[in-house]
C-alpha cells in the first residue's frame, strides 16, 4: 500500500475497534437486553467468584460470563447440560476482542433433555440395586493380568500402560480396543467387558477414556455398559475422564477411578511396595519368634529365682546337711554301742568266769541231782529217806542212800 | 482361575502367622511351626512377584472372531 494512501486515511487501533464493537453492541436494542434459551455447558466458578460458562444447541454456542453480584442472586446452581433461558445482554470484552454473553439472572428450563434422559437411567438402575454396595467385588491385590476396554489410540490407554508397566512389570496387559464416544461406542465397550468374562480369564477390567466434553463421555451413560459391568464376573474399574465427571458406568462398577492414571493406580500393585512389605512381615516374623523365644527365657528365670523356688532350695539344702549330720550321728552312735557291747562283754565274760560253777567245785564244793529224777537238789525238803542221791564233785559222783533227815540244822 | 494359593491369601495367612507369635500364646513347638509356615509363605510370595514379564496383547475382533496379538512396539512405548 503506498504510503500516500496510508496518510489519507484513518488508521485505528485495535483498541479503538473493539471500543468502537462494543459501543455498538451496547446501543443494538436487541442485543443490550436479551433472552437466550440452550445447554450450559463447561460451568466454572473462577476464584474471583464470577462464572464463565458455555451456552449452546445443537449447532453452535456463545460464550458467556456472569459476575459473582448476579449469581449469588441464583436459588440455584447451575450445572452441566442443564437447559436454561438466560436473561442478559451481548457485548465485547475489549481485552481479547471476543463478544460474550453477560448473563444477569438464569431461569431453569427443566433439566437439560440429556441430562432428563441421565437421570432417568440413573434412578432406574439405582432402583435395581445395580449401584449398591453389596455387590461391589474387591479388586484383587497382585491381578496376574489385566483387561482394558479403550480406545487402542487415546491418551487413557497410553496412561494406564506406562504406569502399569513401571509399578509392575510382571503383569500381562490385555487391550480390547473400542470406540470411546459417539453411538457405537456403548455397543463395543459393552463387548469388551463380556469378552473378558467369556473367553479371558484377566482378573480385573478397566473401561474407560480420558478427558473430553460431557458429549464425549456420554457413551459411557449407556445401559449396555451398566448391565454388562453389573453381569461380569470380574472386577471392573471404571475410568471415565476427569475427577469431576460422573457416568453412569462409575456408579455400576466396582471401583470408580477419577481418572485412567488413577485406575492404573488402583489396578497395579507397585512391586517395590509389595516387596518392601514383605520384607517388614518377615521382620516383623522374625522378630516375634525371637522375643517369643526371650519371653519364654525370661520366664524361666523368673520361675527360677522365684522366692517360694529358692525357698526349696534352701529347704532341700538344711534338709541334706542335718540328714548328713544325722548320718554321722548315727555312724557314732552305731560305733559306740559297738564299743559298749564289746566292753560290757568282756565284763560278762569275767563275770561268767566268777560265776561258773566249776570253779566252785574247784574249791571243794559239791552238787547233788536226784538219781531217779536228774532234779538238782536245791532244799532238804526235796529230799526223803532212802532216796538215792548222786553226789557230783570236781572230778566225778558217787551213789548215796539217804539214811536219816535233819530239817533246819544248818551246822553239822 | 486356578486352585493355587492366591497372593493375598498367602499375605493375609503371614500376617496372621505374625500376631498369633506376637501374642506369645503358642507352646515352643507350635511357635516353631508356624515360625516356619511363615518362612514359607513369605518365599511364596516373593517368587509370585518375580514371575515372568508381563505380556502385551491386543485382542483383535473380526466380525466376533477373537484373536490375540502381541502389542505393537509403539504401543510398550
Amino acid at each position: 500500500m503506498p504510503k500516500k494512501d496510508i496518510e489519507d486515511v484513518r488508521v485505528f487501533t485495535v483498541t479503538e475497534v473493539n471500543l468502537y464493537l462494543r459501543q455498538l453492541f451496547e446501543r443494538d436494542l436487541l442485543l443490550s437486553h436479551i433472552y437466550i434459551k440452550g445447554e450450559i455447558s463447561n460451568f466454572k466458578v473462577h476464584t474471583s467468584g464470577h462464572a464463565y460458562f458455555s451456552l449452546k444447541d445443537r449447532e453452535s454456542r456463545v460464550k458467556c460470563v456472569m459476575f459473582k453480584s448476579n449469581l449469588s442472586r441464583l436459588k440455584f446452581m447451575p450445572e452441566e447440560g442443564m437447559q436454561v433461558v438466560i436473561r442478559g445482554y451481548i457485548s465485547i470484552y475489549e481485552r481479547d476482542g471476543q463478544y460474550q454473553l453477560y448473563a444477569e439472572s438464569i431461569i431453569a428450563d427443566g433439566a437439560g433433555e440429556l441430562y432428563k434422559a441421565y437421570e432417568q437411567l440413573k434412578s432406574k438402575l439405582s432402583s435395581e440395586g445395580m449401584f449398591s454396595e453389596e455387590h461391589k467385588k474387591p479388586l484383587p491385590l497382585l491381578p496376574k493380568r489385566v483387561g482394558i476396554v479403550t480406545s487402542p489410540t487415546g491418551a487413557a490407554i497410553r496412561d494406564i500402560i506406562s504406569i502399569g508397566r513401571r509399578r509392575n512389570p510382571n503383569i500381562d496387559i490385555y487391550l480390547y480396543p473400542s470406540l470411546v464416544q459417539g453411538e457405537k461406542a456403548s455397543i463395543e465397550i459393552a463387548e469388551g467387558i463380556k469378552y473378558f468374562n467369556r473367553y479371558s480369564d484377566v482378573d480385573v477390567i478397566i473401561v474407560g477414556r480420558g478427558g473430553g466434553s460431557i458429549e464425549e463421555l456420554w457413551c459411557f451413560n449407556d445401559e449396555a455398559i451398566a448391565r454388562a459391568i453389573f453381569e461380569s464376573h470380574i472386577p471392573v474399574v471404571s475410568a471415565v475422564g476427569h475427577e469431576t465427571d460422573f457416568t453412569i458406568s462409575d456408579f455400576v462398577a466396582d471401583v470408580r477411578a477419577a481418572t485412567p492414571s488413577a485406575a492404573a493406580e488402583l489396578v497395579f500393585p507397585d512391586k517395590q511396595q509389595l516387596i518392601s512389605y514383605i520384607k517388614k512381615i518377615e521382620g516383623h516374623l522374625y522378630s516375634s519368634m525371637v522375643s517369643y523365644i526371650k519371653d519364654k527365657k525370661i520366664l524361666l528365670n523368673s520361675l527360677t529365682s522365684r522366692s517360694s523356688f529358692r525357698h526349696t532350695e534352701t529347704k532341700i539344702l538344711n534338709y541334706r546337711q542335718s540328714l548328713e549330720s544325722m548320718k554321722q550321728n548315727l555312724d557314732k552312735a552305731i560305733k559306740n554301742t559297738i564299743e559298749d557291747q564289746r566292753n560290757n562283754l568282756y565284763i560278762y565274760n569275767e563275770k561268767l568266769n566268777i560265776l561258773n560253777p566249776a570253779s566252785y567245785l574247784n574249791k571243794g564244793y559239791a552238787y547233788i541231782k536226784n538219781k531217779k529224777t536228774g532234779e538238782l537238789i536245791k532244799s532238804i525238803k526235796m529230799i526223803t529217806n532212802d532216796d538215792v542221791l548222786n553226789i557230783h564233785l570236781k572230778d566225778g559222783y558217787a551213789s548215796a542212800v539217804v539214811i536219816s533227815i535233819c530239817e533246819g540244822d544248818k551246822n553239822e | 482361575m486356578n486352585n493355587e494359593l492366591s497372593f493375598e491369601k498367602a499375605i493375609k495367612r503371614l500376617e496372621e502367622i505374625v500376631s498369633i507369635l506376637e501374642s506369645g500364646d503358642l507352646s515352643l513347638e507350635q511357635a516353631l511351626e508356624a515360625y516356619s509356615e511363615g518362612v514359607k509363605l513369605s518365599s511364596y510370595c516373593n517368587t509370585k512377584l518375580e514371575e515372568a514379564e508381563g505380556k502385551m496383547i491386543k485382542i483383535i475382533n473380526e466380525n466376533r472372531d477373537y484373536k490375540e496379538i502381541e502389542m505393537d512396539n509403539e504401543m510398550k512405548e
